[in-house]
């Protein structure tokens, strides 16, 4: 698959999927050492630019050719160059106001300030108004948009993952992008992202959010602990053998001076690459059915349990704060654990370095998961047009590129993955975006919360050595099972 | 005749915001509550009318026993500690003790309660951490083996009610202390004179006319526990599997987790039920060891 992004070049191309615009992959590129540059200044770096610049002749014709296309389209866009200068684009005195409905941090919050400051300045009459909601579980942020929906308070954008699509869709509370991705402005959001970000956003071939940024699963490992260990990095194919090989070889102490091989990630998208890596999964591939009575789900059950009890690499997850794990690994009490893009900010806040990653381990398969989030437009809006107009801009390159050397989340587009800023830490972090290769989608169905619940529950009682794995699965089947059911017969 | 209804307004207006507030935030949603047990409600379609078989659902549900169990398990444990403990701390501190050891003991035993409810269970849930928490830290010195506060059925709702009674013992105390201010020294001199002891001191006198505020502690607490949910939360979040999931909790799981308000709406119906008989008991009950002055 090619994801070379089209810079320069799509000028004189017959037919350029993004004109009128210099990089077809974002508003405006970067210099290597960081810094935004307007479109003329740029240095192409594309092996087809290089090409163009050493055809001089060539080159001036070029040029010339593309003078007219400049002057209208530094016209149109007053000067700026931004995904957003869609054709068809509402009048820049439209008023109105537009709510979104958000999650993040600090950091979230500066790049969705930028965001509508670009935004109000094509269209000064809009009022933006940014609803960040604290964020401890994506079934508890569904359920707050599911509440304010519910008391008439519906935002015109919403933010959402993919464990919020079905549900979202369900509920009939986004609308079908497809229209508004066929237009030219649109089909530039998606030129630049992995065909499977864009189909976990789609739900019987209709695309409901445009991507912004994606996690998924990784082993994290302190590179100083590995070295003290005498312990090279493991390979990108490592199986769950060698993973518990070295888990136990970092393992060491007795008592509170017990460092651990390995912490686990105790939540429902941290576990799930050991069901993936096990070729199972929680649910059935129609995420109608339970998929517990799946021996490989067994197997992959008792792994994790092993991982605490007979073997003894891992410490009890009693915590029930996700970022537990990372504070621990900062303090170098376990040596190894799982986690997406995100525990970057935290590590970067720490000032911790000594970390790198590797592919999750495969046992059957090599397999992780992935979740994204992405912007949708609410079906209660009455400003689909300029609501559009600020999806165009909370998903731009220019956005994405600010979130890329946060450490928040992967960047759903490539080019801006495989920029120098999202490239900077750790060692192999071009092992992120290229993980898209053999990850799926974390299961999600329209009663996701339901769905975690359950299986957080009883397993649970078989990490605290109450009820066999068996037991604890064969009940959570029968639990699940109903609840898959009664989701059936509310969808009928 | 003019005076009589200007007081009568007066006293209007002085219930008047009291009154609104109850109406709007007690009454309303009790109301709310009571009509949506009787409807099929996803929070976005339109809920639909069931008749009564949310509360038909109730009865062969085995999970509402085993939370209610918990809950009944905590309310009281957590009642007879913390107004045990906080009675008795009370009665200590308001002894003759040193102008500053008093003042500092006072803070120590109110401080956790001006503490955040969240904030103290998230440290708490690290200190019980079972293989890196700094309890069993210390007690590995006594070679105690590694207690899975949190993580073991057998521990996990002693753990919950352990952090209840440090975080809202120092409540006690203080409106204990209120109390015993109010009692008259004389009573103390004059049984003194009659040869009364330390104990029979306690158990005829400071008991007795400090029993009103006791009535109001267990009373306060009861209806605390019964609604606890924050703490239990960030320490076990009900876990493992049920083993400390009270009726609040399961309650916002059926209501926010799985989208059935109308069910749990039911059940919040049967906690109000329940809460009122506790409370109509305690002031029934109260009649016979309540003493008031």
């Amino acid at each position: 698959m090619n994801y070379s992004p089209c810079s320069f070049p799509a000028l004189v191309s017959p037919d350029p999927p993004c004109h009128l615009s210099f990089a077809c992959n974002g508003t405006a590129t970067q210099k290597a050492e960081g810094q935004f540059v307007t479109p003329e200044l740029q240095t192409p770096s594309h092996p087809t630019s290089i090409t163009a610049l050493e055809d001089k002749p060539r080159r001036r014709q070029i040029f010339v050719q593309a003078l007219p296309f400049l002057a209208f389209a530094l016209l149109v866009t007053d000067g700026r160059f931004s995904a957003a200068s869609a054709q068809n684009a509402p009048s820049p005195d439209t008023k109105g106001n537009l709510v979104l409905f958000d999650f993040g941090d600090a950091n979230d919050k500066q790049i969705r300030d930028a965001a509508i400051a670009r935004f109000n300045k094509r269209y000064p009459n809009v009022k933006v108004t940014d609803q960040f909601t604290p964020i401890s579980s994506w079934s508890d942020y569904l359920n707050k948009l599911v509440t304010q929906i519910a008391s008439g308070k519906a935002p015109d954008l919403i933010h959402i993952a993919t464990e919020g699509v079905q549900l979202a869709v369900r509920k009939n509370l986004v609308i079908p992008l497809d229209e508004l991705t066929a237009e030219p402005s649109g089909k530039e959001l998606l030129s630049d992202v992995d065909p499977a970000l864009v189909k976990g956003f789609s739900v019987e071939g209709k695309l409901y959010l445009v991507p912004v940024a994606w996690n998924n699963m990784m082993i994290y490992f302190n590179t100083k602990v590995f070295s003290e260990a005498g312990i090279a990095r493991p390979s990108n194919d490592w199986t769950w053998d060698d993973f518990l090989s070295v888990a136990k070889r970092l393992t060491s102490g007795e008592g509170p001076a017990k460092r651990f091989g390995f912490g686990i990630p105790y939540f429902n998208f941290g576990l799930t690459p050991f069901w993936y890596s096990n070729d199972t999964a929680v649910l059935k591939d129609d995420l109608k059915q339970s998929n517990l009575t799946d021996p490989k789900f067994l197997e992959a059950l008792k792994f994790v349990h092993g991982l605490v009890r007979e073997n003894g690499v891992s410490p009890d997850p009693a915590n029930t704060d996700p970022n537990a794990v990372f504070q621990l690994f900062t303090a170098g009490r376990i040596a190894m654990t799982g986690g997406g893009h995100w525990p970057m900010q935290f590590f970067k806040a720490n000032n911790f370095n000594d970390f790198d990653v590797v592919p999750w381990p495969k046992n059957k398969v090599q397999k992780t998961v992935f979740g994204a989030d992405g912007w949708g437009i609410s079906t209660k809006t009455k400003q689909k047009a300029i609501a559009w107009e600020m999806v165009k801009e909370l998903t731009s390159a220019e956005s994405q590129q600010q979130a890329a050397g946060l450490g928040v989340a992967i960047p759903a587009r490539r080019s801006v993955a495989e920029s120098k800023e999202f490239l900077a830490q750790p060692e192999h972090a071009a092992l992120f975006y290229e993980s898209l290769r053999y990850a799926a989608p974390v299961q999600a169905p329209a009663n996701y919360a339901e769905v975690e619940r359950i299986l957080m529950q009883h397993l649970s009682q078989v990490m605290a050595d109450e009820v066999k794995p068996e037991e604890a699965l064969k009940a959570a089947n029968e639990e699940l099972s109903a609840a898959m059911q009664q989701q059936a017969a509310e969808g009928q | 005749m003019k005076k009589a209804s200007s007081d009568t307004l007066s006293a209007y207006l002085f219930v008047g915001p009291t009154l609104s507030g109850y109406l709007l935030f007690v009454l309303g949603p009790l109301i709310a509550a009571i009509v949506l047990s009787f409807t099929h409600y996803d929070l976005i379609s339109p809920p639909r009318l069931v008749g009564l078989s949310n509360y038909a659902r109730l009865i062969s549900d085995v999970r509402l026993a085993v939370v209610y169990k918990n809950t009944a398990l905590f309310a009281v444990t957590a009642v007879i500690l913390t107004v045990g403990i906080g009675t008795l701390l009370g009665v200590a501190v308001n002894k003759r003790l040193p102008g500053f050891l008093k003042y500092i003991l006072r803070t120590a035993y109110f401080f956790p309660v001006l503490v955040g409810m969240i904030y103290a269970a998230m440290v708490w849930k690290f200190l019980f951490n079972r293989d890196l928490g700094v309890v069993n830290y210390y007690l590995h010195f006594f070679n105690v083996p590694p207690i899975p506060w949190l993580t073991s059925s057998a521990w996990a709702i002693w753990s919950v009610i352990l952090v209840y009674v440090w975080k809202n013992v120092g409540f006690t105390m203080l409106t204990t202390l209120a109390g015993l201010q109010n009692i008259s020294e004389e009573l103390y001199e004059a049984a003194k004179i009659d040869g009364a002891k330390a104990h029979t001191r306690l158990f005829r006198i400071t008991i007795p006319l400090l029993s009103p505020v006791i009535l109001f502690n267990v009373t306060i607490t009861m209806i605390n526990t019964l609604q606890e949910f924050d703490s239990i939360v960030a320490l076990t979040n009900g876990g493992p599997g049920d083993a400390s999931r009270t009726v609040v909790m399961y309650i916002y799981d059926k209501a926010f987790r799985s989208f059935d308000m109308g069910y749990a709406s039911a059940i919040a119906v049967t906690l109000f039920v329940v809460i009122s008989i506790v409370t109509l008991l305690q002031l029934w009950g109260s009649r016979r060891w309540v003493h008031y002055t």
